[in-house]
């Protein structure tokens, strides 16, 4: 196993005994970057320089014993590129941004810094966030390592390609809808959506504002834990951050087994249309839980068929707001900067700036946004969507009085061929068909790998991700259950053939 | 699909210039169509009965998160950073277009 292949806890061990120094170990990834990223594209911005730079002080802070305690230090990850890193180019893969230097740090970089995280690089997303494959993208699409023709999954899908490809050691990304989840199900691996509030949002480029998560791509379910319990925690920048306390995370997976947990699956999320081999992999999987000691429970979320309309009522409004500022005036692409514009006055320089900065996914997003909060049709469309968004979240309350836990598919295939849904956003939309709902309503929801299919149209055994979620701020728990089921599986350790 | 779009043209017109976003003549037509799609989907949300429901906008349960209104410095590269941003600049200040013609 070369460096770069390891986890977060294996890599720990390593260089507290001194096997390797951080250096040596982020080399092992910038090399693996200059090998595969012609062919995979997870990263908009190397920063090789900085990560070394990073690297020899963690080997400084090595050297003094502190890795002892601190798991992240001198661990290369990458950086989904929705979130201001200082200094370094951050564009949200939007030519809008595509020369923005951040003059501050997102706070969880902070943390991350402070505790010596290495930064290999940015990498691709969905422009804004707005996609779940990363064709979105206003500069190239991401590949599936898995199988190069098809999408690592979006928004988070460099984050996703980086890990999957052992480019970078764990990925920080964003989940507002699906983005961190769908994509770890596509590439065999875990992906933590915190609580609403668990992890400051300070520094993320502002998607959708009630339901945006910092969230974490890892090989495994014990690197996500370690990660989270740097980085959740109340922020005073960011005034939806939950003052709960931070729990043990790192330690609570090992603590139980799953003896007398209720484990609720959701009728709506298993119809007769649920595409067979997804089907027989949670299956077995939930047999496995069973077998683990826990009781399966069959349970009604009633609203899930209600929960991607109401998201993509809701998504658009909160975008069309938040993507007001990229107006070329403080920032970013400006009309003012073209000297052969014809730009006469300021309403010019807005409309153009935008017209030309912005991709169609994030025009129709404002359109849509726009329309449902405009006069005349706010009651009829958003006023609806945050009153089935209510209901949605008395589904999960209700759920939750009876079990600990519930247990959904992740997606509903496997990962896509590039290309295959690109000229029909709903059918995009449809991607979330199982991870708006935990999104909408606030609680936290994981991926983990549970099995793979071949899939009709490819030759290449393709993963499948289960999604356990969680009432909110019990993390812990749904750290456990997916430990103590990632012991008894081995899953979460195939790796693509590249 | 029907010919009756439910966002015409003109409509795309009106929440473009709402939405201070200049469009070309290929994407009107294109996004007249798609948005039309898309808000023909979401119409499913009238089938849920919501007469005694309370909407609700963020899922934290928390009101007033309030801090001290007092201006925080800002050290000197990061002010030189945000400058260093602006499309157009004059003694560190914003300079913008005039208002009207």
């Amino acid at each position: 196993m070369t460096l770069n292949e390891l986890n977060i806890v294996e890599a720990n061990k390593g260089l507290r005994n001194k096997d390797f120094s951080s250096v040596e170990l982020t080399k092992a990834c910038l090399a693996r970057i200059e090998e595969t990223d012609e062919k995979i594209r997870s990263f908009i911005t190397v920063t090789a320089d900085l990560a070394l730079e990073q690297a020899k002080d963690a080997d400084e802070r090595i050297e003094k014993g502190e890795a002892e305690e601190n798991l992240l230090l001198g661990i290369p990850c990458s950086i989904k590129d929705i979130i201001l890193t200082k200094d370094v180019l951050t564009t949200a893969a939007s030519n809008i941004l595509k020369n923005y230097i951040p003059p501050y740090d997102a706070t969880l970089i902070k943390r991350l810094k402070k505790r010596g995280m290495v930064m290999v690089g940015k990498v691709n997303c969905d422009a804004f966030a707005h996609g779940a494959s990363t064709e979105n993208s206003d500069f190239f699409v991401s590949h599936n390592p898995w199988d190069l023709d098809r999408v690592p999954g979006g928004s988070s899908g460099g984050s996703a390609s980086s890990v999957s490809a052992d480019q970078c050691i764990y990925s920080i990304g964003t989940d507002t809808g699906a983005s961190i989840r769908q994509p770890a199900s596509f590439c065999n691996l875990v992906g933590l959506k915190p609580t609403y509030g668990r992890i400051s949002r300070y520094g993320l480029i502002s998607m959708t504002s009630s339901t945006d998560c910092p969230s974490i791509m890892t090989k495994n379910v014990g690197d996500a834990a370690v990660i989270l319990k740097e980085i959740a925690g109340k922020d005073e920048l960011d005034s939806t951050s939950s003052k709960e306390r931070v729990d043990d995370y790192d330690k609570a997976i090992n603590e139980k087994d799953l003896k007398g947990l209720k484990i609720g699956i959701p009728k709506e999320y298993f119809l007769k249309e649920l595409n067979p081999d997804i089907k027989r992999a949670l299956d077995e999987a939930i047999e496995k839980l069973a077998k683990l000691g826990a009781e399966i429970v069959q349970i009604s979320l009633p609203h899930t068929e209600y929960a991607v309309p109401t998201y993509y009522i809701i998504t658009p409004s909160e975008v069309s707001s938040n993507l007001a500022r990229f107006d070329g005036i403080r920032y970013g692409y400006s009309e003012t900067r073209d000297p052969q514009s014809d730009a006469r006055n300021l309403m010019e320089v807005y409309m153009k700036s935008r017209g030309k900065g912005f991709g169609k996914e994030a025009k129709r997003r404002i359109m849509l946004g726009t329309y449902a909060l405009s006069s005349g049709y706010y009651d009829a469309y958003y006023l609806k969507a945050q009153k089935v968004r209510a209901l949605i979240k008395k589904d999960f309350d209700q759920a939750f009085e009876s079990v600990d836990a519930i247990v959904t598919p992740t997606a509903p295939s496997v990962a896509f061929k590039i290309g295959e849904h690109s000229s029909n956003p709903l059918e995009l939309y449809m991607e979330d068909i199982f991870l708006s709902a935990p999104s909408l309503a606030g609680v936290p929801a994981m991926s983990i790998p549970c099995g793979f299919a071949k899939p009709k149209d490819g030759n290449v055994e393709m993963p499948i991700g289960m999604q356990i979620i969680g009432k909110p701020f019990e993390e812990k728990k749904i750290l456990n259950i997916a430990c103590n089921f990632e012991r008894s599986t081995s899953w979460h350790e195939r790796k693509p053939s590249m | 699909m029907s010919e009756d779009k439910k966002i015409s043209i003109e409509e795309v017109e009106h929440i473009a210039n709402l939405a201070r976003i200049e469009l070309s003549d290929a994407e009107k037509k294109e996004f007249s169509s798609q948005l039309s799609d898309i808000l023909g989907y979401v119409e499913k949300l009238q089938e849920v009965d919501t007469d005694s429901v309370e909407p609700i906008s963020q899922v934290t349960g928390m009101v007033n998160v309030m801090r001290e209104d007092a201006a925080k410095d800002c050290d000197e590269k990061t002010r030189k950073g945000i400058i260093a941003n602006f499309p157009e600049e004059q003694n560190g200040y914003i300079k913008v277009k005039q208002i009207r013609n």
